[in-house]
């Protein structure tokens, strides 16, 4: 009875934890994308793939326009701030700004990060409480703050987290996504503990974006798919 | 010195640290990355091998990695290991050399250089990622080389769902790297196609993504070669291996089939190969002492490998259990089965892990003897 009863546990340990819904599936028509974000103003998304390409797609998953990034090999990670467009690219290190409307390439930075060439960043995202540009490393989780001349102030560990595939700054929170745990993380900006958890649906999860308070777009790299989840 | 060497990875790299060394300028990025194993074994051995130590603590790897980027277009990789060169093993079926190839990512997928072979999903899958200590006798290189120096050609296609690789080799394994390859210029072949037609699985035997669908890949292994050996050229007599079954003056074809499975932190994986080898000389070692003639000069190899793993996702625990069976040599007699059992707690990011295996042989061929029934293995893995 009590190896039963130490399964069950063990069972519920790890099953017990909020599901999002999943309402809605768009198949896309870019390649192997690895983020997104979503334009409010024009109701579209943009996303970035690892063959450095970006692309603006409607929401019926339609490529509207796609350019290849100069310099810009393994894009892993997108924010929309005002009119431009930062980028971050994995395995060079480098951050690209682009305008949103023509994708011509504005600026670019490198970011020095010693970890694994295909473990580093993975997200990009503004911080209004810190006022800072911050980057998002996978494998150790650790985030970059960057001062308004892009150089790193301020790097802290993520210890609660072993694994995240994007990040985004919404309604005063931190969101992680996690394509190896399937879960979303809402999390302080200041502690960075969890404040709650979703489970989700969506398999290799690599891009994440708010559609409103409680809707949800994830992309996945490898079924080059938009998924529209509902939080509870 | 191997004891000093177990020593100095325990107490120097704690388990929480990452020295994985990368940097990149303008369109070139390289990355150094290391790995460290040991063990201690006891050995419940059989009464006829009373003079055998029970006992061993080994120092199983110390690999260093350099990996290098071109833009998204080139890629090569160096790897050695410190231990296997200690051993004076720069050759044969356990190289010191593990990879030094050079990687052009055009339309089609080009590698050149000496490394990994493209057969078998088991002897693809990396030491760090697969559930036990020792691979099984299928997929370890007994029945084909899991390195060689050579050209693989591979590329994806329907979203990563279907991968073929073709490729050309020397066909003499580690040897190749003391230029004592066979003087048979036809090179082995060697392909593989892979389908997983719900969604891409990473090569790894737990489920380390918890898959949150669930997801198998089929794949199909087939290699050939043909080598002749004039019978004044002097050969190293270790050449053909333990059992003989690495040909160097005849025919050898294999096929082979793969199936993985996984959903939720559960993995399953089965394995299937038949080598029929030819030899030219019909008194060759195969032939163990029988009358060549009893298949037509053919001797057949090949056996089955059936694994489940699980991997608590939350709490970082592992279970894997291994049943094999094979038939190294069809004329020799008696056939090989053994279970496996193994636990695993993960830690430093899933990076490190100790791993406990315990191994009993159920039935073994009058090949390959050994001199336990039981083995008990406990030991580090460290990747960093």
């Amino acid at each position: 009875m009590k190896p039963l009863l130490f399964c069950w546990l063990i069972f519920y340990c790890t099953s017990a934890i909020c599901q999002a819904k999943l309402t809605k599936k768009i198949p896309l028509s870019f390649k192997d994308p690895s983020s997104i974000c979503h334009d409010q103003s024009q109701n579209c998304y943009y996303m970035v793939n690892d063959l450095g390409q970006i692309a603006k797609i409607d929401q019926k998953g339609m490529t509207t326009k796609q350019e290849k990034v100069p310099g810009a090999y393994d894009l892993e990670g997108l924010c929309l701030l005002g009119n431009e467009l930062y980028l971050i690219d994995e395995r060079f290190r480098t951050v690209f700004i682009v305008d949103k409307n023509t994708f011509k390439l504005l600026r670019s930075f490198k970011v020095k990060d010693a970890g694994a060439l295909d473990r580093s960043y993975e997200g990009i995202f503004y911080n209004p409480s810190s006022e800072s540009l911050t980057l998002i490393s996978e494998q150790p989780v650790k985030i970059y703050e960057l001062d308004y001349e892009f150089k790193p102030y301020h790097q802290a560990a993520l210890n609660a987290f072993d694994q995240v595939s994007d990040a985004v700054f919404y309604d005063n929170f931190l969101w992680l996504l996690s394509s190896q745990n399937n879960r979303v993380y809402k999390v302080d900006t200041q502690t960075y503990l969890i404040k709650k958890s979703w489970s989700i649906p969506v398999e290799d999860a690599e891009g994440l974006a708010f559609l409103n308070k409680n809707k949800l777009a994830v992309v996945s790299d490898n079924l080059k798919t938009l998924y529209i989840l509902d939080l509870d | 010195m191997k004891k000093a060497l177990v020593i100095f990875f325990l107490f120097v790299f704690r388990g929480d640290v990452f020295l994985q060394i990368s940097f990149s300028s303008g369109e070139s990025a390289w990355e150094f990355s290391s790995l460290f194993s040991s063990y201690y074994s006891h050995h419940v051995l059989n009464s006829s091998a009373a003079n055998q130590p029970t006992n061993t603590l080994k120092l199983k790897d110390a690999r260093f990695k350099l990996k290098g980027f071109y833009k998204n277009r080139f890629s090569y990789t160096f790897e050695f290991d410190v231990i296997d060169a200690l051993n004076r093993s720069f050759l044969g079926d356990d190289p010191a050399l593990l990879e030094a190839n050079f990687t052009w990512n055009g339309p089609v997928d080009l590698c050149f250089g000496f490394g990994k072979t493209p057969y078998s999903l088991s002897s693809m899958i990396p030491f760090k990622a697969r559930g036990f200590w020792q691979r099984s006798s299928l997929t370890n290189g007994t029945l084909f080389y899991r390195r060689d120096l050579g050209l693989t050609l591979s590329k994806s296609f329907l979203n990563k769902k279907l991968k073929v690789f073709l490729g050309g080799y020397s066909g003499s394994g580690g040897w190749v790297l003391q230029h004592m390859s066979s003087p048979s210029e036809i090179p082995e072949a060697m392909a593989r196609v892979e389908f997983s037609p719900l969604g891409y699985i990473t090569n790894t035997a737990f489920d380390l993504e918890n898959t949150a669908r669930p997801l198998f890949k089929v794949g199909l292994n087939a290699c050939y070669s043909n080598k002749s050996t004039p019978l004044t050229f002097a050969l190293d007599s270790t050449l053909p291996g333990d059992y003989f079954l690495h040909l160097t003056n005849g025919s050898k074809t294999g096929y082979g089939a793969d199936l993985m499975f996984k959903y939720k932190g559960l993995s399953l994986l089965g394995e299937l190969h038949q080598f029929a080898l030819q030899p030219n000389d019909s008194n060759n070692a195969l032939f163990v002492s029988q009358d060549p003639l009893i298949h037509n000069g053919v001797v057949f190899s090949g056996g089955y490998t059936l694994e489940a793993h699980y991997l608590f996702s939350k709490l970082k625990y592992g279970v894997s259990a291994r049943f094999e069976e094979h038939n190294l040599n069809d004329l020799a007699t008696g056939i090989q089965r053994n279970i496996r059992l193994a636990l695993h707690y993960f830690f430093n990011q899933r990076r490190s892990s100790v791993q406990f295996n315990a191994t009993h042989v159920l039935e073994e061929e009058s090949l390959s003897v050994l001199p336990w029934k039981q083995q008990f293995r406990l030991g580090l893995i460290h990747s960093f």
